[in-house]
C-alpha cells in the first residue's frame, strides 16, 4: 500500500463507478472523468459538445425549464432522470448536480451521473401498471356511480303542493357506492312516502342492502298505512336476511289534503331527527327517536304527526351532515340550524346544505351525505 | 411591476431580479394556477386549455389589486400570456418586458420555432420520467392541505414540482401554442429580451417577435440558456432598467 494519496484521488476520479464532470453555466465541459467519457463512446474530451447537446430533445427542454432553474435557485438537484446521447444510441441515467455559485453566470456545475438502464425499464413498467390501475379505477368509479344512480330516484316525483329537493354526495372522491339513500314514492291516492336511510359500510354489500331496504319499504308501505308497521316488517326482513347488519332510517308520510293543507307524519328509526323550518324561520326537531333497525326483534317506533304549513320546510338528512368533519371540528347541529335559519326559504335547499357541508370538509366529505327537503307551497 | 413566471417552475424564478426594482416600483409576484403554491383544485383543464385562461388571470390580478400603468414582465410562455392580456386591455399596461418569448415553438412552413411535434412528445415522456415519485408522496401533502402550503416546503425540487397531470397538460398547452397572430397591432412599448443561445426560444424567434411588434426594442443578452433571470440576473436587470 505504497500508493501516493494524490494518485489514489486521481484514480478514483477517473475510474469512479459513476460519471463525473464539471461544466460551466453555458454547458461547456471543464472536466470529465474517464468513466463518463467511455460511456459516451468518446476517445478524447476535445470531442465533447456542450452538456445540453448530449441530451435528447425532450430532456433538453426539461433541463432548460426545470433542472438549471433549480440549480440556480437552490444550488443542487438530485435524481434527475434523463437520457444521454452516446455513440451507440441513448443511455438512461440519473443525474445529481451542484452549482458552486447559484445564480451567478460564472458558476461551475459538478455533475455525478449514474447509469439507470434496468431501473428505468422497471420504472416504465411501474408507470404502465399505474396507468392500467388508474384506468381500472376510473372504470370502477363509473360503475359505482351508475349503480349509485340506480339506487336513487333520478328525479324525485312531483307531489302536489309540495316542493321536493334532494341531494346526495358519496364520501371521498365518489369511487365507492355509499351507504346513504333516499326514496320518494306514492302510497295511495293522496299519500306519499319519503325515506332517508343509512346502511353501514360501502361498496357492493351496502348497495345490495340498500336495494333490499328500498324494496321492502315500498312493498310494506303498500300493505300498511302505519309507519311503525312498515318499519317492523323491514326490521324482520333485515334480521332474517342480513343478520348482524344494522341500519337507520326515517320515514315520512305526506297526506295531501288540499293546497296549503298537508299533513306530515314522521317515524324515525335510530336516525337523526328531521328539522322543521317554519315560515317564521324557527328550526324545530320533529319526531321521537326509535330503535335502530336490525338490532332487536321487537323494535319501538313512534309516529309523530304535524301540519306542514305553507312556507315551512321539513329537512331530512343523514348523519354525514352533522358529523361532517374538518380536523377535530364537526359541522354539528348548531351550524346546520344556523344554515337553515339563514337559507331555509331558498329554493334548492338540499343542494345548498350539501354544498355547504362538502365545502366545510375542503371538498372531500368523510362520510356520505343525503338530504331531502319538503316544502309546502303557499 | 407584475412578474409572471413561465413553464417549469414558480415565482421563485424572479428571486434575483425583482429586488432590484422594489425601491421604485410596487412588485407583484404570483404563481400561475397549477404551479408553485397555487390552489391546485382551481386548475380547470377547460380554462387553462389555452393561454387565454392565464391571460384572464393576469387581468383579474390587475383588477383585484386595482393596478394601473402596469409594467408586465413575463418569462418564456408567460410573455405571450402578457401579450394576450395587453391586447384585451391596452389601457392597463405601461409597457411589456418579454423574456425569451416565443409565439410558436413548433416549426411551421416559413417559420422556425425550434421544435418538431415529436420532440414535444418526448418532453412529455421526460416529464413523466421525473415525476415517478410524485403522486404517492407529494399528493397527500400538497393536495390534502391547501390551507397549509408550508407543509410542501421541504420537498426536493419543490420550486419546479406540481401534479404530473397538470405539468403534462401545461407543457402541451405551452409548446403547442400558436400566438403569432396575436402580435400584430399591439403597440405598447415592449422590450424583447433574448438570450444568445436559447434552446427553447432561439434568437430568430426573438427577432420575429421584435419584427411583428412595431413599438418594440430588441436586446440580445450575452447570457445563454432560457432563463437569464436566473443565470445572468445582473445583465437582465440592467437591460430592463435601460428600457424603463
Amino acid at each position: 500500500m505504497n500508493t501516493r494519496p494524490e494518485a489514489t484521488h486521481t484514480d478514483l476520479y477517473h475510474r469512479a463507478p459513476c460519471g463525473l464532470a464539471t461544466i460551466d453555466r453555458r454547458g461547456t465541459f471543464l472536466a470529465i472523468n474517464q468513466t463518463l467519457l467511455e460511456w459516451l463512446g468518446l476517445a478524447d474530451p476535445s470531442e465533447l459538445p456542450r452538456f445540453q447537446d448530449l441530451l435528447a430533445a425532450g430532456d433538453r427542454i426539461y433541463w432548460e425549464t426545470h433542472a438549471t432553474p433549480l440549480l440556480d435557485m437552490q444550488g443542487d438537484i438530485a435524481e434527475i432522470a434523463v437520457e444521454l446521447i452516446t455513440l451507440g444510441g441513448t443511455a438512461p441515467v440519473l443525474l445529481n448536480a451542484m452549482s458552486a455559485h447559484p445564480g451567478r453566470s460564472e458558476t461551475r456545475i459538478d455533475l455525478a451521473i449514474f447509469p439507470a438502464e434496468d431501473r428505468r425499464k422497471y420504472e416504465r413498467e411501474l408507470l404502465t401498471a399505474r396507468k392500467l390501475a388508474e384506468a381500472s379505477e376510473a372504470k370502477t368509479r363509473e360503475l359505482a356511480q351508475s349503480l349509485q344512480r340506480s339506487l336513487l330516484p333520478p328525479v324525485p316525483p312531483s307531489i302536489p303542493f309540495v316542493e321536493i329537493d334532494a341531494a346526495y354526495r358519496p364520501a371521498g372522491e365518489g369511487n365507492e357506492i355509499g351507504g346513504d339513500f333516499y326514496d320518494v314514492f306514492r302510497m295511495g291516492t293522496d299519500e306519499w312516502m319519503v325515506v332517508v336511510g343509512d346502511v353501514r359500510g360501502k361498496g357492493a354489500s351496502a348497495a345490495s342492502l340498500t336495494s333490499m331496504m328500498r324494496y321492502v319499504i315500498r312493498g310494506a308501505a303498500m300493505e300498511a298505512y302505519d309507519m311503525p308497521e312498515v318499519l317492523a316488517t323491514l326490521n324482520s326482513a333485515l334480521m332474517a336476511d342480513s343478520p348482524g347488519e344494522t341500519c337507520t332510517a326515517v320515514l315520512v308520510r305526506l297526506d295531501i289534503r288540499s293546497k296549503g293543507n298537508v299533513g306530515v307524519a314522521v317515524c324515525p328509526a335510530g336516525h337523526p331527527l328531521p328539522l322543521l323550518v317554519t315560515d317564521a324561520g324557527d328550526v324545530i326537531e320533529i319526531g321521537r327517536p326509535g330503535t335502530v333497525l336490525g338490532a332487536l326483534p321487537h323494535p319501538r317506533h313512534e309516529e309523530t304527526g304535524i301540519d306542514l304549513k305553507p312556507g315551512s320546510t321539513l329537512v331530512l338528512f343523514t348523519d354525514g351532515v352533522p358529523e361532517g368533519r374538518r380536523g377535530d371540528d364537526f359541522f354539528g347541529e348548531e351550524r346546520l340550524r344556523e344554515l337553515l335559519f339563514r337559507s331555509g326559504s331558498q329554493p334548492h335547499l338540499a343542494q345548498i346544505v350539501a354544498d355547504t357541508v362538502v365545502e366545510f370538509q375542503n371538498g372531500l366529505p368523510r362520510d356520505d351525505i343525503a338530504i331531502v327537503t319538503l316544502r309546502c307551497t303557499s | 411591476m407584475l412578474f409572471a413566471h413561465g413553464f417549469g417552475c414558480d415565482q421563485n424564478m424572479w428571486q434575483y431580479v425583482w429586488p432590484a426594482f422594489e425601491n421604485d416600483h410596487r412588485i407583484i409576484l404570483f404563481d400561475h394556477v397549477g404551479a408553485g403554491r397555487s390552489d391546485l383544485r382551481a386548475y380547470d383543464r377547460g380554462k387553462y386549455g389555452d393561454l387565454a385562461g392565464y391571460a384572464a388571470d393576469i387581468l383579474e390580478i390587475c383588477d383585484v389589486l386595482e393596478l394601473e400603468d402596469v409594467i408586465f414582465v413575463g418569462h418564456s410562455v408567460a410573455a405571450m400570456m402578457g401579450v394576450l392580456a395587453a391586447r384585451q386591455r391596452p389601457d392597463l399596461f405601461a409597457s411589456l418586458v418579454l423574456v425569451g418569448p416565443s409565439p410558436r415553438y413548433i416549426d411551421d412552413s416559413g417559420y422556425r420555432g425550434g421544435f418538431t411535434e415529436a420532440e414535444i412528445d418526448d418532453l412529455l415522456v421526460a416529464l413523466e420520467n421525473n415525476f415517478l415519485g410524485w403522486s404517492a408522496q407529494m399528493a397527500p401533502i400538497i393536495m390534502g392541505n391547501p390551507d397549509r402550503p408550508e407543509l410542501g416546503e421541504d420537498l426536493t425540487n419543490s420550486f419546479c414540482r406540481t401534479d404530473p397531470n397538470i405539468a403534462a397538460h401545461f407543457a402541451g398547452v405551452t409548446f403547442r401554442s400558436d400566438n403569432r397572430a396575436d402580435l400584430a397591432g399591439l403597440d405598447i412599448p415592449t422590450l424583447v429580451l433574448q438570450c444568445s443561445d436559447d434552446a427553447i426560444a432561439p434568437v430568430e424567434v426573438g427577432r420575429y417577435v421584435h419584427a411583428k411588434l412595431p413599438n418594440s426594442t430588441f436586446v440580445l443578452l450575452d447570457a445563454v440558456g432560457h432563463c437569464p433571470n436566473l443565470s445572468a440576473p445582473d445583465e437582465t436587470v440592467t437591460a430592463i432598467r435601460m428600457f424603463l
